[in-house]
Parts: C-alpha cells; sequence; structure tokens
C-alpha cells in the first residue's frame, strides 16, 4: 500500500513538472489574439503560453525549429519583439507612425536580432489584415548554422498599435509543407 | 588536528609543484601537436568547431573580399605561415577578430568596416597571428588548470588553517589571476604584433590609429555600459586599459621606420560591402556610435553616395527632434553621387511622400523601379501610384 501511494505521488509529481516545463496546449479554429482580431486555424497546431514581455504568442505543428506561427496584437509605441531581462540593451523597437515598408524593417531587424542570419524581405505587398489595410511579406534568411529559412506574414496598424503574424520554416520542405494552412489562416483574419 | 592541517597543506604545496608548464616555445610553421599531448586536443577541439563555422551562414564567402584579406594576412605572417592559418570573415557588426589554437582565424565585418586602411587591418593580423604562434591558448589553457588547481588547494589550506572564510579571497584573486593572464597576452600579442606588421612595411602609426579611433566610437555610443567599459580600469578587465595600449604602441611607432597604409586597396576591396555593412550595424540601433562612424567615413570623402545614404537612414530610424529633416537632407545629397545604392532612392521617394511632395516622390520612386526592376517593395510603390 505504501509501495502504491509513493508510485502514484511521484507519477503526480512527475506530470505537473511536465507541465510545468512544457505547456504546450493543442488550438484548432477560431482563436482570439487579445481581443483584437481572430484567425481560424484549419488543422491542429500546438500553442505556446503567451510571452508575457514580448506579447508573442507562438503556435507550432512539427516543433518550433521545424515551422513557427508567431503573432501579436496592439503592440504600442517602443515596443521589442526581442525577449530581454537588460532594460539597458539597444533594440529595434516599433513607433506607432511607421509607414508599411518600416514595420516590415522592423520585423526584420527583429529577425536579425533575434538569431537569423542574412534575414532579407524579397516582397511587400499591400493586403488587406481584416478590414484594415495591411501589408504581406516574404522573407529569406538562415539559421546561424546554415540552414536556409523562409517565412511569410502580415501586418496592420490600428489606432496607432501594431498586429502582426509571421510565419517561418526551413526552407527545404517544411516551409511548403504548411504554406496552404498559413495562406488560409493570414485570409481568415477578422478584427474584433 | 594540528598534525591533521599539517598533512593537508604540505599535500597542498606537494600538488602544486606538478602544475603543468605554462611557458611554451613559439609554435613552428607547418607544425600539428603530437597526439597525446593537451595541446593536441585543444585542437581537435578546435577543428570541430571550425566544421561547424565553416557550413555556418554568417562566414562572408565572397572570392575576392577573402583573396584580399588572406594577401594581407600573408603579408604579415610570412611566407612559411602563410599556409598554417584559415582567416574566416564573419558578417557579425561588431569589432573584433579572435585566433583558435588550431589556426582558426575569424575577422568579422565590423572590424572591416571600422578599419580604415590596410596597415590598420595588417597590424590586426599580426596581433592575432602572434597569439597562434606564441601558443597563447596552450598557457592559457594551462594557466587556468593550474590556476584552478591553486584555488581548490587554497580553500583547503585555508579551512585546514582554522579560517574558512577566508576561502571567498580565494575565489576573488583566482578569477582576477584568469583575467590578468589575458591581460598580459594581449599586451604580448600587441608588441609581436607589432613588430610582424611594420616588418612587412606598413605604417606603425596605423597600430595605436585604430585603438584611438575606437575610444572615440565607443565615447559615442547612446549605450552608458559601453562607454564604461573604456572608463573601467579594474583588475577584472580582461584587456589592457585601451588608452594604455595606445600609449605602448605610439611609443613603438615612435622608434620604428616609416611605412605604407595602403589606404586605396583596402578601399576598393571594402567597398562593395559597405552598405550591407553599414545596414548590420544599424539593425544595433547605437544611433550615437553608428553616426560617429559614417560621420568619420565621410571625413575620408570616398563612398559618399552610400555614407550620405545610411547616414539618411540613422536619422529616420532615430526619430529625434529635427531628423525627418536631417534624414530627407542626407538622402538628397546622397543622390548625387554615382554609388548611391538603389535604396537611395527608394528611401528618398518615401521621405518626399511623407512630406506631400508628390511630384518629386514619384520621380524618386520611378528612378528606384527602374534601378531595381525586381524592388521587393514594388508592389506598395505601385499601389501608391495607381491612387
Amino acid at each position: 500500500m505504501i509501495f502504491f501511494i509513493r508510485k502514484s505521488l511521484l507519477t503526480v509529481l512527475l506530470l505537473v513538472a511536465m507541465s510545468g516545463c512544457v505547456g504546450l496546449m493543442p488550438v484548432k479554429g477560431p482563436l482570439d489574439v487579445d481581443g483584437a482580431y481572430r484567425i481560424t486555424l484549419g488543422e491542429t497546431w500546438s500553442a505556446y503560453p503567451r510571452d508575457s514581455r514580448t506579447k508573442l504568442r507562438n503556435l507550432t505543428i512539427d516543433g518550433e525549429a521545424l515551422n513557427s506561427l508567431t503573432f501579436a496584437a496592439s503592440l504600442e509605441d517602443g515596443h521589442t519583439l526581442i525577449r530581454t531581462y537588460d532594460r539597458q540593451r539597444l533594440l529595434p523597437v516599433y513607433r506607432s507612425d511607421m509607414s508599411q515598408t518600416e514595420v516590415v524593417e522592423f520585423i526584420r531587424d527583429s529577425l536579425s536580432v533575434g538569431g537569423m542570419a542574412d534575414a532579407t524581405i524579397t516582397s511587400l505587398r499591400p493586403e488587406p489584415f481584416g478590414a484594415l489595410e495591411g501589408v504581406r511579406f516574404d522573407v529569406k534568411g538562415a539559421t546561424q548554422r546554415g540552414l536556409n529559412m523562409s517565412g511569410t506574414g502580415k501586418a496592420a496598424i490600428e489606432d496607432g498599435k501594431l498586429h502582426l503574424i509571421i510565419y517561418t520554416a526551413p526552407t527545404e520542405y517544411y516551409f511548403g509543407l504548411h504554406e496552404y494552412e498559413v495562406n488560409e489562416i493570414l485570409a481568415s483574419i477578422e478584427l474584433l | 588536528m594540528r598534525g591533521f592541517r599539517a598533512i593537508v597543506s604540505f599535500a597542498a604545496i606537494a600538488a602544486l609543484s606538478a602544475c603543468a608548464t605554462t611557458d611554451v616555445d613559439p609554435l613552428q610553421a607547418d607544425t600539428r601537436p603530437s597526439e597525446e599531448t593537451d595541446e593536441a586536443g585543444l585542437w581537435l577541439r578546435m577543428d570541430e568547431a571550425e566544421d561547424l563555422l565553416q557550413q555556418s551562414a554568417v562566414v562572408v564567402r565572397d572570392p575576392a573580399l577573402n583573396a584580399y584579406v588572406d594577401e594581407v594576412f600573408c603579408n604579415v605572417a610570412g611566407e612559411a605561415y602563410c599556409d598554417d592559418v584559415r582567416v574566416y570573415i564573419v558578417e557579425q557588426p561588431y569589432f573584433n577578430a579572435n585566433m583558435s589554437p588550431n589556426g582558426m582565424m575569424q575577422v568579422w565585418t565590423g572590424l572591416l568596416l571600422r578599419a580604415e586602411n590596410e596597415a590598420q587591418l595588417a597590424f590586426v593580423l599580426g596581433h592575432e597571428f602572434a597569439h597562434y604562434r606564441q601558443r597563447h591558448s596552450l598557457e592559457q589553457w594551462r594557466e587556468i588548470n593550474n590556476a584552478a588547481n591553486l584555488s581548490v588547494l587554497f580553500n583547503v589550506g585555508v579551512a585546514a588553517a582554522g579560517v574558512p572564510n577566508a576561502a571567498v579571497l580565494g575565489n576573488f584573486t583566482l578569477a582576477a589571476q584568469l583575467y590578468g593572464f589575458g591581460r598580459d597576452k594581449e599586451r604580448e600579442a600587441d608588441e609581436f604584433g607589432f613588430g610582424y606588421f611594420t616588418e612587412a612595411g606598413y605604417d606603425p602609426a596605423a597600430a595605436a590609429g585604430i585603438w584611438e579611433y575606437l575610444i572615440a566610437e565607443t565615447e559615442a555610443s547612446d549605450s552608458d555600459r559601453k562607454k564604461r567599459q573604456i572608463a573601467r580600469s579594474s583588475i577584472f578587465s580582461t584587456h589592457p586599459v585601451t588608452a594604455e595600449r595606445v600609449e605602448t604602441l605610439k611609443g613603438l611607432a615612435g622608434e620604428a621606420e616609416a611605412g605604407i597604409e595602403n589606404d586605396e586597396a583596402f578601399a576598393g576591396a571594402v567597398a562593395p560591402f559597405l552598405n550591407d555593412w553599414l545596414a548590420d550595424d544599424l539593425v544595433l540601433r547605437d544611433f550615437g556610435q553608428h553616426l560617429h562612424l559614417i560621420d568619420h567615413k565621410i571625413e575620408a570623402g570616398q563612398n559618399l553616395g552610400v555614407l550620405y545614404f545610411r547616414r539618411g537612414e540613422a536619422y529616420r530610424l532615430r526619430r529625434e527632434d529635427g531628423d525627418f529633416e536631417r534624414a530627407l537632407d542626407n538622402y538628397s545629397k546622397a543622390v548625387l553621387f554615382d554609388d548611391v545604392p538603389p535604396q537611395g532612392w527608394m528611401a528618398l521617394g518615401e521621405a518626399l511622400q511623407r512630406r506631400g511632395e508628390e511630384m518629386e516622390a514619384r520621380a524618386a520612386y520611378g528612378k528606384y523601379l527602374e534601378l531595381m526592376p525586381d524592388a521587393p517593395e514594388r508592389g506598395i510603390i505601385e499601389a501608391w501610384l495607381e491612387e
């Protein structure tokens, strides 16, 4: 009996510890983003908890390194996408008077600071973000170790606050694997 | 109890005498250490790191630039050592170069961006080569091991002597000692590096010149932390105080024969990369340091189309009072020069559009699309032109 109780206790402790470490939640269908806009996921994604500092949320299907859908809503003037505890660190920051090309530049520079080598915007074009005038962009780069990465995303400013969605994945195989789903997600944006 | 303490103290002293020697001879050309040595172990680890670096996306693979930097290295190191060191140009916006014991040298693009001429680059390459030839990594490795052993034994010794609280002091002095080794080796590398690069016929004043520039640039930084690093002179500073290095190198230069700067060859080698490297530097968002760098380069009077454009970009992103006008002014100057990057026209178009000068903006955008038919912003520009 004592052995059984000990074993059960250990199992519960292990489960609690595991849930504390990973915190992934399966998500599918409509997903509200901080009360600002809604996207609709056609496939089941795994959601990481929202980062309270950067306000970024991250979803993946095959693992963060293989496909990563990152989004945020209502980012204010002076906000950075880089997670840091160093308040003195100089970083790219969002400015509420940015043009569409400057918003994409801000995203690209944030990817660079975040570790993407040779981050380059290959295309940007106007595309609605829900009912807003948005900008769609494609990005290419590489991991520090040389794995080529591709990305696509959309951003828009609403009353001076930035909404953004970025999808990145290794160029070989994985980017194309979920490209259709990502395009559907980007087309599904509804303002709340 | 006293007998036990005496035994521990004796054991500590005996163990110290077994420490590996840190006094090693300079490395001969075309030499690899014997497999059974600790030095071979160091080389093996760095061979693995070099394999990773070779696959990395941050290595600049431009053949002409690599050939140029290799040539400067061979000028400094001499024919015998020319093939012993592999120089990798690494795309990182910071001023840095480093040398591994196995002959893998990294030169960061932030260094190439800041050097004013070939002589300054040659001095840095000579300094790094000195680390290799003097086998500083091996010495450092052995010193760290010996110092770590010393720390353990010191702690055991003071505890055995009945003063356990003094163990804290042991760790403090160990840390200072480790960083102190770094300072001595940097001084030695300066001294040998100076010899190599002046023997190769370079201008001896270039050695102090590059450090003087770095001090001035750092003082212009927006980061108080960076400024403090220059002023700091504690026992924990990992390099000799930069002002001290400048004085030492100036003293050496005063006794050396005149040499060449070779500024034209250097400018020709780096000019194709200037715009990209300045863009990388601006990502760091240290506007004070970045603008100091550009102003310094504008004074030299070359690559003005690139430099005015990049200065405009810094002002545009900084967004202080008057910066919009400064940005527009710099873009307007940039497009007067043949070397302005096509993006200079794009930036001018955006600034003019923002100021409501639509005709002029259309002309600037038109020029940009003419120069860059595959411009990534084509969709955005055409949508605005059609409005």
